[in-house]
């Protein structure tokens, strides 16, 4: 180890981008570090509040999860006027609860159940649903005042922006267990707590469970690495606390306890709450807490509290600070008593305040010992020896800087984010007092907004990389820089830091939280001493809180270059495809190109595999068979429980083959394949069934109409075979592996009861309009017309939408295969298919000509007449001469067909 | 995004600092007339006198405690002959009436080192001269209550509101805002300029290339920097070496911070009564304080050649002569230029330097042992004397300037023991050159390692566990002590070196160990 460097003892090492540490090191020009972490999935908008209710989410089916999900909305008079249900009997309550909400399917529009539907416990309160909150509230008595209110009330008619300092983290991921779990150590939940709603007045309770996502990581030696896509949020429970919350935490224990905490701690402007937690259930939904009776501010001192920090050491102890830097140490009730009241000891209190400290920020930390504390202030860091009785100015920041964050990332040591430096701050070897360890200087804005930092640890090996983001609540960059600790005393520090900017958030960044998991366990041998930065592969999930409207987004980071990065356990063409579309030109022929170039590495195994089985004939004609009948009886199954088990009728479900039945391994013969769909496809056609062919899947990837997989095989081959050998084992994986993921059918039936759902829902005078449709030219009109189409429907209501989208589908089927359509659409789409052939392309538009002209005066709201004013006078005479020429084109084709 | 290296002359932002620190002395003196002796801010006082910014060996340290006594009480006089000193002091207002800004900052202590005040008790060490104490008060207990601060705001905000009138709006709501606890940001851009906007977005671009390490594109916006007026290549030194670095070569990057350490290294006398806009710390260099730019250059300019000197050692013999005695010469053009270094101020009393000039001294008679002790550089015995008399004056040099570091401050963390072993085992060698009884005395040296106290004993620890893994460590180029390791390097069994070079250069790192004392 080089123990040799040279450092000041009392500033430790002061580094930044290109200042040369002290001390003699070996200066290597061919340096490779650590990739760049960059982002791997841009942010996405989670709808926190949107519970997702995992018993109705079925994994079979392919609609997206929105539509099953359930927005929980939180205005209280929203239209739901659910009957009360008695249930008395405490045991059926999760069980009737469970089968609600697995066999209720609603979308938005209809009267919904919220999906945290909660009948209510308590008998005589279950009147309403509108309990659910006042059950769940516990008794504050104090009104609140929203936010918004305020800050037109408090900001000022300048370019001044005021900034509460006293708000600190509203979204906090950390680990919790209750009080018997923890001492069996049996489960620990990832909660996540966050404040939401317009006044930020609302607790929300969620459990994160990692899962294995969709990516595969491969590295060059193909060993996959597990990364979490934030996936199964389950949110558990929402209390209204009737007070801003300004800040949510989760203490964390010494490791010594190898435990999670039981306790969650809320600060609104005038009171401390403490929820101890009794039971985590989140496959219930239950979360159980005690709630303490809440310290007030004035029973501990004038001001109201800043922060407040659990002892790592001691469950039952805290300490406070109040905005003018008054502190306290208080304890818990250990009775078990409901409501017992926190005590603030009298023997331990003090005070940091000093006149020339005007913020209002302050904080409160453990030290690195048992009694010992850390007060900070914004310009000034006092360590506290209560037992002791002593006090030291640890920090004076009176000129240069001003503190700005400080968090503790384990049992001595802490990060301290100032307005020019990140330091780490760790007790001097063998002894507790505190040190400047290594600082490096960030040269961010002083400027900047509201700084604040937040950390994740990663194991890597023996030692441990620290990741420390820093944010800012006015910009949406991520300024993150990493430390090495290597055992007690060694720590590394990167030479440059990353810069991550995060396009889809406007306004800035209010929190950052890194969800931990145990991901890495692969290349996590914890023997190797040595650490290699450039092979580590990191994925960091992060849940960020957008600092203007509050809202939510999950992200990843990874330093992994994206071409090693291919989608799990299949091949699935589109989320990749998109993905390379970003980077490549937008032609499908290059996307494509790209596609495959990473399949041949991925794929490169799985090929492998393939060649190992012998091409015993029998055993095809097997596996061809078992598959055929399984194939056909999975697909029975889902036709009869379409029948039975009605979903929403505006879902139309279109079922992959995958998601019924796993490919078998062993099949390679395409004819065979070939034959096999077309004798199912066949069969199935009498049902209504619709499949997606051969000839569509590939007129979408490569534009050509191919029939036969033999086919697109030899034009496979001909290009690939001087590429590399083995060409038509890739091929047929790829060919394999492309059909596993697009291949299904819909059931023509749901379409039906699509449309004639939708028409029902609609007024006289949309039904004429869709009857319009149906007919060529007014078709291609819309169609080619899309600025047309656009303007006068986007303001509309949502089931126009789903209109819209929803019939050219029928219509397109309509005219590539006109077989199928004769036999599949039932009578209910006559009136379509009627209309369609209606003749006189001029009466057409002079109809609809009229219609545009009319309808926006009776239906439309006042605000969409101007551009419909503007449709009248210009688009008219252009869309005749364009559907003019059209209707001659159509009319050939017409003929054609007929 | 970043802070650019300009210094914002704003009306506005004056103003505002101008009633801020006007508002917190009226507010400060008020409380301590009312409640005067529980003014917890009084204790202040007491403590910059107790801990001086540098704290150093007793000497030093008594020195630096009149120093700064003196240094306080001519403050005026230093005011009027600063602006020679420093283009980028905040120019005080000489309108007659007292700064508040000054008023507000000759309570408290700007150190030059770093950023804050840093009380890390180092009370330990100097625990003989009793010159201060750890720094540790009793708990102030004197709780602050609502009524005493209501009062002493009402005062103060009576007191202010006539200078308020004249104010704009905006200002206004912004004393109000912070007389409440609050913080203010800006929505609008400070800087209005439109020099100042392209200097803004150039200096993100940077920040950005270099993060990216994207080293071509940071090198032409680099150089569209510095030839922008109202520039201070000071604030950004540290850029303009790493891309140098990574762009052109080493020896440009060098050559780079040699300049910037001779234009800019000033020995005045460092004033604490000045308003500096920028902090010293890794922008200035004065009588007392060394720039970051000269340790960095004198650091960079020793690894690299020390590394190449161990990069030489692992090769064959012949190949090398002549890079060994470019090297030679390089070094000894180091070691003069820093003989010249320790004379004046700063230098003189930075441990820092005296120490980095008794490494070089190590490492030139390294050099040359190394040479003596291949044979297949050809010398004559006349020849074998004059580098062996060589080798002994840069032990002795180096002793002496140890000797100096030890006189000088003790607050660095200098690895002594480790040297002073290496340097009697160079002595050993010398004297002694058959190989039986270097073996011989190999096993004496254990012996006495064995002996050594128990701070020693703990060292030897980690040495042992460091050869049994050797392969595993990190490499110690820079650990020139533990003869194992000269061994290796002697006799070639240099196979080590290439792969720790490999494991090290996984991670460019900025390495930090506590001090193990």
């Amino acid at each position: 180890m080089n123990r040799d460097l040279t450092f000041s003892k009392q500033l430790g090492v002061q580094l930044g981008i290109g200042i040369q540490f002290p001390g003699l090191r070996a200066y290597t020009e061919n340096v490779s570090k650590i990739p760049p972490l960059r982002i791997l999935t841009r942010p996405t908008k989670l709808e926190l509040h949107k519970y997702k209710s995992q018993a109705a989410v079925n994994p079979l089916e392919s609609f997206s999860e929105d539509e099953v999900n359930n927005s929980l909305s939180e205005n209280l008079n929203s239209d739901d006027n659910i009957p009360a249900i008695d249930f008395e009997n405490d045991l059926t309550y999760n069980h009737w609860k469970n089968l609600l909400l697995s066999k209720i399917h609603w979308n938005s529009l209809d009267p919904d159940i919220r999906a945290n539907f909660h009948l209510s416990q308590d008998d005589h309160q279950n009147t309403s649903y509108l309990f659910d909150n006042i059950v769940d509230s516990p008794n504050f008595s104090h009104d609140y005042f929203p936010s918004e209110l305020k800050q037109k009330v408090l900001i000022p008619p300048t370019s001044l922006k005021l900034v509460d300092p006293t708000v600190g983290d509203l979204l906090v991921i950390n680990k919790a267990q209750n009080v018997s779990e923890g001492r069996l150590d049996t489960a620990t939940y990832q909660l996540l707590v966050y404040a939401s709603g317009q006044s930020n007045s609302w607790l929300n309770i969620a459990v994160i469970k990692p899962k294995d996502s969709n990516y595969v990581i491969q590295t060059p030696k193909l060993t996959p690495i597990k990364e979490i896509a934030i996936d199964e949020i389950f949110g558990i429970k929402k209390i209204n606390i009737n007070a801003t919350i300004k800040s949510i935490k989760i203490p964390t224990f010494s490791s010594l306890y190898n435990k999670s905490s039981e306790i969650l701690t809320l600060l609104t402007s005038d009171s401390l709450h403490i929820l101890k937690i009794l039971d985590i259930l989140p496959e219930y939904r239950v979360f159980n807490y005690k709630i303490y009776e809440p310290l007030r501010f004035n029973d501990f001192s004038d001001f109201p509290i800043a922060d407040v920090s659990f002892n790592p050491w001691d469950i039952h102890q805290f300490a406070i600070v109040d905005i003018k830097g008054n502190w306290g140490i208080g304890v818990l009730p250990k009775n078990k008593r409901e409501g017992s009241s926190i005590k603030i000891l009298r023997e331990f209190q003090g005070t940091i305040f000093e006149t020339d400290e005007l913020s209002n920020w302050k904080k409160i930390a453990w030290s690195t010992k048992y009694t010992r504390i850390l007060v900070l202030s914004r310009s000034k860091i006092v360590e506290v020896d209560f037992e002791e009785n002593w006090q030291n100015n640890l920090v004076e920041a009176k000129s240069w800087t001003s503190i700005l964050d400080y968090k503790r990332f384990n049992d001595s040591n802490g990060v301290l984010l100032t307005s020019k430096e990140l330091i780490i701050i760790g007790p001097k070897n063998g002894s507790s007092d505190l040190t400047r360890k290594i600082s490096w200087k960030h040269d961010l804005k002083s400027t900047m907004g509201k700084l604040k930092i937040s950390f994740t640890r990663i194991p890597i090996g023996s030692s441990e990389l620290l990741l420390i983001f820093i944010t800012s609540n006015t910009s949406n960059k991520i300024f993150c820089q990493g430390f090495l600790i290597e055992g007690e005393n060694s720590i590394y520090c990167f030479t440059t830091p990353f810069i991550t900017k995060l396009e889809e958030l406007k306004g800035g960044i209010s929190d950052i939280q890194v969800i931990t998991n145990d991901y890495r366990e692969i290349n996590n041998d914890s023997d190797r001493n040595n650490v290699d930065l450039s092979n580590e592969l990191l994925s960091i999930s992060a849940l960020i809180k957008n600092s203007k409207k509050g809202e939510f987004y999950s992200t990843t980071f990874t330093t992994i270059p994206t071409s090693q990065i291919s989608r799990k356990k299949h091949v699935h063409f589109n989320p990749l495809a998109s993905e390379l579309e970003s980077q490549s030109e937008d032609t499908n022929f290059k996307t494509m190109q790209a596609y495959f170039s990473i399949l041949k590495e991925n794929l490169h195994s799985l090929i492998l595999s393939h060649t190992q089985f012998d091409n015993n004939e029998n055993e095809e004609y097997e596996t061809f068979q078992e598959y055929g009948y399984s194939l056909s009886q999975s697909i029975n199954d889902r036709i009869l429980d379409s029948e039975v088990n009605v979903p929403h009728k505006s879902i139309v479900q279109h079922i992959l083959f995958e998601h019924l039945l796993k490919f078998p391994d062993n099949m390679n013969n395409l004819t065979e394949f070939t034959s096999l769909f077309e004798q199912i496809s066949e069969f199935y056609t009498e049902k209504d069934i619709i499949f997606s062919g051969f000839d569509n899947i590939f007129d979408i990837l490569i534009h050509e109409n191919l029939y036969d997989l033999n086919m697109l095989f030899s034009k496979l081959v001909e290009i690939w075979e001087p590429m590399f050998a083995h060409s038509e084992y890739y091929i047929r994986g790829i060919i394999f592996s492309l059909l596993q993921s697009s291949m299904g059918f819909s059931i023509a039936s749901q379409i039906d009861g699509l449309e004639r759902h939708l028409r029902n829902e609609l007024s006289q005078d949309y039904n004429e309009l869709l009857d319009d449709w149906g007919r060529e030219n007014w078709d291609d009109d819309i169609s080619t017309n899309s600025f047309r189409s656009s303007i006068p429907y986007s303001s509309q209501p949502q089931f126009l939408f789903s209109s819209q989208t929803q019939i050219p589908t029928i219509k397109s089927s309509q005219s590539h295969s006109t077989r199928r359509r004769n036999k599949n659409l039932p009578s209910g789409s006559g009136k379509i298919s009627k209309r369609q052939y209606a003749p006189s392309s001029q009466r057409d538009i002079s109809q609809s000509s009229s219609f545009m002209s009319s309808q926006p005066s009776s239906t439309l709201p006042d605000t969409m007449t101007p551009a419909f004013s503007l449709l009248q006078s210009s688009i008219p005479t252009l869309s005749q001469s364009i559907s003019a020429n059209r209707s001659k084109k159509k009319k050939k084709k017409v003929g054609g067909f007929g | 995004m970043f802070e650019a290296p300009l210094n914002i002359h704003s009306k506005v932002l004056a103003n505002e600092r101008k009633i801020r620190y006007q508002y917190i002395n009226t507010f400060t003196k008020r409380y301590s007339q009312l409640y005067g002796d529980t003014i917890p801010s009084s204790s202040l006082e007491s403590n910059r006198s107790r801990t001086p910014i540098t704290l150093p060996t007793p000497e030093a340290s008594a020195h630096e405690h009149s120093d700064s006594n003196t240094n306080y009480n001519d403050d005026s006089d230093s005011i009027s002959n600063t602006n020679t000193l420093s283009d980028d002091e905040y120019n005080s207002d000489s309108t007659g009436t007292t700064n508040e800004e000054t008023k507000f900052f000759n309570r408290y202590d700007r150190p030059q080192e770093s950023f804050e005040v840093w009380n890390t008790s180092i009370d330990t060490l100097n625990s003989k001269t009793k010159l201060k104490s750890n720094g540790r008060i009793p708990i102030n207990r004197n709780k602050i209550s609502f009524n005493r601060l209501n009062r002493v705001k009402k005062f103060t905000n009576k007191k202010l509101e006539a200078r308020l009138q004249h104010c704009t709006k905006r200002l206004k709501t912004h004393i109000k805002a912070i007389s409440e606890g609050y913080e203010t940001s800006y929505r609008d851009k400070q800087t209005t300029s439109f020099n100042n906007i392209h200097i803004e977005n150039l200096i993100n671009l940077l920040y950005y290339n270099i993060c990216e390490k994207n080293f071509n594109q940071a090198y032409h916006i680099f150089s569209l920097i510095i030839r922008l007026p109202n520039i201070d290549i000071r604030n950004f030194w540290n850029l303009g070496s790493i891309i140098l670095l990574k762009k052109v070569s080493i020896q440009e990057s060098l050559n780079f911070l040699n300049w910037i350490h001779s234009i800019y290294s000033s020995n005045q006398k460092y004033n604490n009564s000045i308003n500096y806009k920028t902090a010293p710390a890794f922008t200035q260099s004065s009588r007392n304080h060394t720039g970051k730019f000269t340790t960095s250059f004198l650091w960079m300019t020793l690894s690299l050649i020390h590394t190449k000197f161990s990069d030489l050692t692992s090769r064959n013999i012949k190949e090398i002569v002549e890079e060994l005695n470019y090297l030679k010469k390089k070094l000894k053009k180091f070691v003069e230029k820093l003989s010249e270094m320790v004379l004046a101020p700063p230098f003189i009393e930075d441990s820092e330097i005296w120490y980095i000039y008794s490494l070089s001294h190590l490492i030139l008679a390294r050099m040359l042992m190394f040479e003596t002790r291949n044979n297949d550089i050809s010398q004559t015995s006349v020849e074998k004397d004059i580098t062996k008399n060589e080798i002994i004056s840069n032990i002795q040099h180096c002793k002496s300037h140890l000797q100096k570091v030890r006189e000088n401050q003790n607050d660095y963390n200098f690895k002594f023991q480790k040297i002073e072993i290496e340097l009697k085992d160079m002595e050993k060698k010398l004297y002694d050159t058959s190989s039986d009884e270097e073996i011989l005395n190999e096993e004496e040296f254990l012996d006495n390692e064995d002996v050594l106290d128990n701070e020693e004993n703990n060292f030897n620890h980690e040495i042992n566990f460091e050869h049994k893994n050797n392969q595993l460590m990190t490499p110690s180029y820079d650990e020139p002590i533990y003869k194992y390791n000269l061994d290796d390097e002697f006799s070639g069994q240099t196979h080590l070196d290439s792969e720790n070079e490999m494991t090290q250069s996984h991670f460019e790192s900025n390495k930090y160990n506590s001090s193990s004392d």
